[in-house]
C-alpha cells in the first residue's frame, strides 16, 4: 500500500486513489492534525510512526506545501501557525522515511526542489532541452502596469509548482492551445514529444531529483522549446497507469 | 566586481559588514528594503545566460557586476510604508514581486551568496535540520516530534527533564516541560510539537565565517539565554572561548554540508565534557556576540565577501552556475 499525500481539492489524486483502492490510502493535510504522528531522533529507537498499525510501501507526495486553507478544522486564528508547523513536521517526516518517497522533499517544497521558472529553464538547458527565453520584470506601483511574473517570448509564463488554492498547489489550467504536455514517470515519458526531447526530459527529472515531473513544450518536434516544469503533474489516463506501473500497483 | 548588500540599512549585522567593506575599500551596492517601492528588478534567462538589472530610484546595478551578496532581508510586509496595506494592494504586491525576483536571481546567479535561500531554508524545520546535524557527526539531544499525547508522556517519563519548542521556528522559545504542562499534552493531537531531553551544561555559540571560527561561551540561568531578561533572569554573560579540535572539525564540516559559509552554530557542553548541537542559524545576528567579546566577526565576513567578489570573473565572460539537484 502507498500513502498518497494530497490536498482535499486535488481531484486527480482522489481519482488515482479510487482507481487503485487496494494499493493506495489517501492522506490529506487535515489528517496530520490527529494523534499518532511521530518522529524520533537520537534515542534508542529512532524512527517514525503514523496513526495506523498498517505498514506501507511508500509515499506519493502531491503536496508542495501546507497552507491555512488546508486546515478548516483548526481555529482560524491558529491556521497559519498550524500550517507552518505541520509543513515543517512533514518535511522532516518524509525526509526520514526509509520507504520510497515520490518525489523526495526539499526545504521549501514537499515534493521536489523549490525552483523558480528560471531555475527550471537553466536546468532544462543543461539537460539538453531548448528553453524558451524567459523574462521577469517588476515595475514600481501606481504609475505603471502591475508587476509581471516570468514570461516566455510570446508564450504564457513559466509556472513554478506553487500558487493555487491557498498557496498549496499550482494553478492548473492545463497547457495552452499550442502547447504540448508530457509527464516523466521514472524512465518513461508520457506525451507526444520527440524521442530526443523525451531523453532530455528524463535527464532533467534526474537532475532535479523528481522521478515524477510534468513538463510543457511549444510543440512536438525535435526542436520544441521547453516552457514549464512542475512536480504537481496531471494524473489522467496514461500518466496514472504509468505511475501505477512504476510503483508496482499493477503489472498490466 | 562588487558586493551587493540587501536588507535594512539599520540592521546591525548588515550595517557592520557595510562599515567593514568601507574600511577595506571594497566596492559594494546597498539595496535598501526601505526603497522597495522604488525598486525595479529586470531579469532574463536565454540559452543558459542570465542578464538583468536592479534599480532603486535613479541608481541602476547590472547583476553581471555582482561578485558577492550579503543578504539580511526582513519581512517587507512589516515596513511602515506597507504594514497598514492589504496584501492585494498594489504596493504590497509590488514588494512581494521584488522579493520573489531577487530570490529568483539569487538561485541562478554565479555570485558568492551569504547565504543562499535554498541553503537557509532547512532551518525552517527544526527536526529536518537536526537530522542533518546528526549526519554531520554531532550528537543531538534525544528528540521526539509528536502529535501523540501517549508518546509525549512516555518521553517525559523516560527522560525526566524535558524542554519543548515549535517545529517550524515560528513562535519558538525553548521552555521547560513543567508538571502543569502534562495535563495539556492532549492538545498535541492538533499539531505535532518537538520535545527534547534537556541537556545540562554551558551554551557555546560558534560563528563560522569561511575557514574562521569564533566561539563564544554563554553563562546564563534561563532555559533560553536569548530571552533571559524576559523570563526574569539576569542577562547572559558572554566570553570568547576555544573549542576542542574535534568540535572545530565538526563545525566546519557542518557548515560545508549545509552550504552555509557563514553560520551560527548552537552547541552545549555538559559538565562531563560532551558536546551537543541544537541548531544552525543561517543568518546569525553576530553583532550581539561581537559586542560582548570583541571578536572581529563582521570584519571577517566583509573580507570573505570582498575576496569572493574580486576573485570572480565578469559574469558575461563565462557560463552561468546551474542549479544542482537537491539530492
Amino acid at each position: 500500500m502507498w500513502l498518497v499525500l494530497a490536498h482535499r481539492w486535488d481531484s486527480a489524486a482522489h481519482a488515482l486513489a479510487q482507481g487503485w483502492p487496494q494499493a493506495t490510502r489517501l492522506v490529506m493535510p487535515a489528517d496530520l492534525s490527529a494523534a499518532g504522528w511521530s518522529l524520533r531522533l537520537a534515542g534508542r529507537d529512532d524512527g517514525w510512526t503514523w496513526p495506523s498499525p498498517d505498514p506501507f510501501d511508500g509515499v506519493l507526495t502531491r503536496l508542495t506545501a501546507i497552507s491555512a486553507a488546508d486546515l478548516p478544522q483548526v481555529h482560524a486564528a491558529d491556521r497559519v501557525y498550524a500550517a507552518a508547523e505541520l509543513g515543517a513536521f512533514l518535511l522532516a517526516w518524509l525526509d526520514a522515511c526509509p520507504a520510497p518517497v515520490l518525489n523526495r522533499p526539499a526545504p521549501g517544497c514537499l515534493n521536489g526542489p523549490p525552483w523558480s521558472a528560471e531555475q527550471w529553464a537553466l536546468a532544462a538547458y543543461r539537460a539538453g532541452l531548448a528553453p524558451a527565453p524567459l523574462r521577469r520584470s517588476t515595475r514600481p506601483p501606481d504609475r505603471h502596469a502591475p508587476a509581471t511574473a516570468p514570461r516566455h517570448g510570446a508564450a504564457r509564463h513559466g509556472a513554478a509548482d506553487r500558487g493555487g488554492p491557498g498557496g498549496g498547489g499550482p494553478s492548473r489550467g492545463g497547457p495552452g492551445p499550442d502547447e504540448v504536455a508530457a509527464t516523466v514517470v521514472g524512465q518513461r515519458v508520457i506525451g507526444p514529444v520527440h524521442p530526443r526531447v523525451a531523453e532530455s526530459a528524463v535527464r532533467l527529472a534526474a537532475v532535479a531529483g523528481t522521478p515524477l515531473l510534468g513538463l510543457t513544450f511549444d510543440g512536438c518536434g525535435e526542436r520544441a522549446r521547453f516552457l514549464t516544469a512542475t512536480a504537481w503533474t496531471d494524473l489522467d489516463g496514461a500518466a496514472a497507469l504509468a505511475v501505477a506501473r512504476h510503483l508496482g500497483w499493477t503489472t498490466c | 566586481m562588487l558586493t551587493l548588500l540587501w536588507g535594512l540599512p539599520e540592521d546591525g549585522p548588515l550595517a557592520r559588514v557595510r562599515r567593514e567593506l568601507v574600511d577595506l575599500g571594497a566596492p559594494f551596492w546597498l539595496l535598501s528594503q526601505r526603497d522597495v517601492l522604488e525598486t525595479r528588478v529586470d531579469l532574463s534567462v536565454d540559452q543558459g545566460r542570465v542578464e538583468g538589472t536592479v534599480s532603486a530610484g535613479e541608481r541602476i546595478l547590472d547583476v553581471a557586476d555582482v561578485g558577492a551578496v550579503y543578504m539580511r532581508p526582513h519581512d517587507t510586509a512589516r515596513l511602515p510604508r506597507l504594514s497598514r496595506l492589504t496584501a492585494d494592494s498594489a504596493p504590497r504586491r509590488h514588494a512581494a514581486a521584488v522579493d520573489e525576483a531577487l530570490d529568483c536571481w539569487l538561485g541562478i546567479t554565479s555570485a558568492y551568496v551569504v547565504n543562499l535561500p535554498s541553503a537557509s531554508a532547512g532551518n525552517g524545520s527544526k527536526p529536518f535540520q537536526l537530522r542533518q546535524i546528526q549526519q554531520a557527526g554531532f550528537a543531538v539531544p534525544e528528540t521526539v516530534v509528536t502529535s501523540d499525547p501517549m508518546a509525549a508522556r512516555a518521553f517525559a517519563r523516560l527522560h525526566g527533564d524535558v524542554v519543548y519548542k515549535s517545529v517550524s521556528g515560528t513562535r519558538s522559545r525553548v521552555q521547560r516541560l513543567r508538571p502543569a504542562d502534562l495535563a495539556r499534552l492532549d492538545d498535541l493531537a492538533a499539531c505535532p510539537t518537538q520535545l527534547q531531553r534537556r541537556i545540562p551544561g554551558t551554551d557555546v555559540r560558534v560563528h563560522v565565517v569561511g575557514a574562521q571560527l569564533f566561539a563564544t561561551r554563554i553563562r546564563c540561568d534561563a532555559d533560553d539565554y536569548r530571552y533571559a531578561v524576559d523570563q526574569g533572569h539576569a542577562p547572559a554573560r558572554l566570553s570568547g572561548t576555544e573549542l576542542p579540535p574535534g568540535v572545530e572539525l565538526r563545525c566546519r564540516a557542518l557548515s560545508r554540508r549545509l552550504g552555509l559559509p557563514v553560520a551560527g552554530i548552537d552547541l552545549r557542553v555538559t559538565p562531563d565534557g560532551d558536546w551537543y548541537c541544537f541548531e544552525v542559524n543561517p543568518s546569525p545576528a553576530f553583532t550581539y556576540y561581537e559586542h560582548h567579546t570583541g571578536q572581529p566577526i563582521g570584519r571577517h565576513i566583509a573580507a570573505l565577501l570582498a575576496a569572493a567578489a574580486s576573485a570572480r570573473p565578469p559574469s558575461s565572460a563565462g557560463p552561468v552556475r546551474l542549479p544542482a539537484a537537491e539530492r
